[in-house]
């Protein structure tokens, strides 16, 4: 007879919420994992066989977690996929005939040079490689092929501005039928070098800025020094050249959190800046020796905001559907002549359309309100294109004329959560809307290439790489 | 038995009575619920937790899909449609304002029946109905007549499904004065602490559950909150006449001092409901033998 042993003693109150897959955060092997709710917060625990145990916050509101499921919108089909499923998720990518989304948003990282070195940098920029012009057309092509019509392409890196043909690139993709052409970038080129930003700006694409804080802590904390001064120019020289700006910042318990309120007075008032994005620093590239019970999650940035300013309460936020809903919530807000601030999920009960579990036996939905509504709340929106307008304008019980001119008043804020190898969720990364376009053809969502070992592949693979005869080489940071 | 809560023509100051009204329902719900600038600011569900509270309502009355169903007060009709279309419920709706049911109407895809009435003296016969919803809408009649009545279409273990505002102290006070939120929130008529089941056991109901929804009137202040700055923000230079839809409302103004002064109301509101002396409640009873 088996001896009898002791039960392992469990914080009280906790529920096993449910069971999901994940990977250990030392061998990237996929095992079982558990989604707990207590204390407020929704944790992830899971057992490697060879690792052991691991447990990390998923969210910072428990009840939020659970209540969020009511905005998890059906996937939509992408046009093509690329790969068949063999091992199951999240080894399949991709994307394979088992996700649950299309994608909204692709990513192409053209080189892996940076001119900063950041602590907490994700893509663990540094040497490796550069792509080549033909290689991001035929990566373009392929996500014309795959969306049919997509909505976003951004350019990443390493830091995209000081790739020598990052122009080049961004023309092929205003060429193709890809509605919103970014860029990610930290901003330095931007400020120092106003010849070849001369050049970049005549191409009007739309501006993910890395921008942390207003205080020289901040950067020198994240990004290793002090950029404040710097961040500033670019964005003085982005509203001459009126190029719309997101704001994004790294959010890191401890560091800048106390920053998300003024952040976001500061960029309702620049000319340049059209929205603040708030990004959990994610611990899977460089530097992950961290706590993952204190990691930012989306509930503990929306506090934040909330208890940093006046405008946004963290009622004001609502989940983004088209992915996994605890990965993302936005608001947008209108601007007044007058320096008015109005959140408008508070003029329009946005909350209530987007409930999917109910609105199946809701009658009278408009669809069109829905259509508009959707595409506002979506990974790949765009503060300043038109769904916000024919939102509104659809939205008959608030028939203001003078709405009209709705796209340049909006101001959007939004809070992302990656996932980390702590908090990776089979269920999250099958219904990713954000992809990470490949030189092979593949589109691999964003989360699952930064943690399970799809980033590593593709560096090795691209900086072993001679095409075009043409050399790899790392470029020298811009001065 | 007294009515202290009596209602009549001219109560409340500066409220005008719309023609066709019974003198029997308090002015102010009717003039001001009925007009456009009201769902402009509020939405198609006026009473605080609109829908999701409905639905919680419904689903907590136990009624089974065929059961008959008065909506007492109706307004617009969003509750009724819901009732009729995602519970299955035959559902009468009644409101005193002929406009409003008319608007109601013609919003309905199907299910309900519409009818103007007088809430105190209602055109159907004793026991007609399985259950009667009453969402912000008792506290606008007269206590006990407009119980009894209720009661009196309610078949013998039925229920009546009532939401509504619960108001005391001295902050309640301060805003019962004051011309648009008096009438906009009914604290005027407002029940006081314990009136409830008072009523109900007189009236030949037994109170059966009971829930707080006070949190809802905030996030409906902030909502209406929201509405008008966002009006007064584009009303310049634009065809919105909010002068216009006020004055139909009844209110005359949006509220003195512009903007700034809707922000003093609505937190004054907010603080109401934050130190306990202004409450929304849901309750569902049962009518006795």
């Amino acid at each position: 007879m088996l001896p009898t042993l002791p039960p392992r003693p469990r914080p009280e109150g906790e529920i096993l919420h449910e069971t999901t897959r994940s990977i250990c955060p030392e061998c990237r092997k996929v095992i079982d994992a558990q989604v707990l709710l207590r204390d407020g917060g929704a944790y992830m625990r899971k057992r490697c066989p060879e690792h052991g145990w691991f447990e990390g916050l998923v969210y910072g509101d428990a009840r939020a977690y659970v209540e969020q499921a009511k905005f998890n919108k059906p996937g939509q089909a992408p046009a093509r996929i690329s790969t068949e499923s063999v091992n199951g998720c999240p080894l399949d990518c991709g994307i394979c005939p088992e996700h649950r989304q299309h994608t909204c948003l692709a990513l192409i990282e053209v080189n892996t040079a940076c001119n900063l070195d950041c602590p907490v940098c994700f893509a663990n920029a540094g040497a490796g490689f550069n792509l080549t012009v033909p290689e991001v057309e035929a990566m373009l092509d392929r996500f014309v092929e795959l969306e049919g019509h997509p909505e976003v392409v951004q350019f990443s890196g390493g830091e995209p501005t000081i790739h020598p043909d990052l122009l080049e690139m961004i023309k092929a993709a205003q060429q193709r039928a890809i509605t919103h052409v970014m860029v990610n970038t930290n901003g330095l080129r931007i400020a120092n070098d106003p010849v070849w930003f001369a050049d970049f700006a005549a191409l009007r694409p739309l501006i993910y800025l890395q921008f942390d804080g207003l205080t020289d802590d901040t950067y020198r904390t994240i990004r290793g020094e002090p950029l404040l001064e710097t961040k500033l120019r670019a964005l003085e020289r982005l509203a001459e050249a009126d190029l719309h700006v997101i704001l994004v910042a790294a959010i890191e318990r401890g560091v800048n959190e106390h920053e998300a309120g003024p952040l976001i007075e500061f960029g309702l008032k620049h000319p340049a800046v059209r929205g603040v994005m708030f990004q959990p620093v994610t611990h899977s590239g460089r530097h992950p020796d961290h706590d993952p019970m204190r990691r930012m999650t989306v509930p503990d940035v929306l506090r934040a905001v909330e208890s940093g300013g006046d405008t946004f309460r963290v009622s004001d936020f609502v989940p983004i559907p088209c992915c996994s809903p605890t990965c993302s919530s936005v608001t947008y807000a209108y601007l007044g002549d007058e320096g008015e601030v109005i959140p408008l999920t508070r003029v329009l009960e946005v909350d209530k359309y987007l409930d999917y579990i109910t609105n199946r036996t809701m009658p009278g939905i408009d669809r069109d309100v829905l259509h508009a509504l959707e595409g506002l709340w979506s990974a790949g929106s765009v503060p300043g294109n038109a769904e916000g307008e024919r939102f509104v304008c659809a939205s008959c019980d608030l028939d203001l004329p003078a709405l009209t001119d709705l796209a340049r008043r909006v101001f959007m804020v939004q809070v992302r959560d990656f996932l980390d190898p702590w908090t990776f969720d089979v269920k999250r990364a099958m219904k990713c809307c954000i992809g990470i376009l490949q030189d092979d053809g593949r589109m691999i969502p964003f989360c699952t290439y930064n943690t399970v070992g799809y980033r590593e592949e593709t560096k090795a693979r691209l900086a072993a790489r001679r095409r075009g005869g043409r050399p790899i080489r790392v470029l020298e940071p811009a001065p | 038995m007294t009515e202290p809560m009596a209602a009549g023509p001219g109560t409340t100051p500066g409220l005008a009575i719309v023609e066709g009204i019974p003198a029997s329902v308090t002015a102010c719900c009717s003039t001001l619920y009925g007009s456009p600038l009201a769902e402009l600011l509020v939405g198609e569900s006026f009473h605080p937790g609109g829908l999701e509270s409905t639905r919680q309502l419904l689903a907590a009355s136990g009624l089974r899909p065929g059961s008959r169903l008065l909506d007492a007060g109706c307004g617009l009709g969003a509750s009724a449609r819901v009732a009729a279309a995602e519970f299955g419920l035959e559902v009468d709706a009644v409101d005193a304002s002929a406009g409003v049911v008319s608007r109601a109407a013609a919003r309905d895809a199907g299910g309900v029946c519409w009818a103007t009435a007088d809430l105190l003296a209602l055109p159907f016969g004793d026991a007609t109905f399985d259950a009667v919803l009453a969402e912000c809408v008792l506290s606008t009649l007269p206590r006990g007549a407009g119980l009894a009545e209720l009661r009196r279409v309610t078949r013998r273990g039925g229920r009546l499904v009532v939401s509504d505002v619960e108001a005391d102290g001295a902050a309640v006070d301060a805003l019962a004065g004051h011309p648009v939120l008096g009438a906009a929130l009914c604290v005027t008529d407002a029940w006081r602490d314990g009136e409830l089941e008072e009523r109900l056991g007189a009236a030949g109901f037994v109170l059966e559950r009971r829930w707080d929804r006070s949190a809802s009137i905030i996030d409906l202040v902030d909502r209406v909150e929201a509405r008008i700055r966002l009006a007064v923000a584009v009303a310049n230079g634009s065809s919105l006449d909010l002068a216009g839809l006020a004055a139909a409302a009844g209110i005359g103004d949006l509220g003195a001092g512009g903007v700034d002064g809707v922000r003093r109301l609505a937190d004054q509101v907010r603080d109401a409901v934050r130190g306990g002396d202004l409450r929304y409640f849901a309750a569902v009873a049962r009518a006795a033998a």
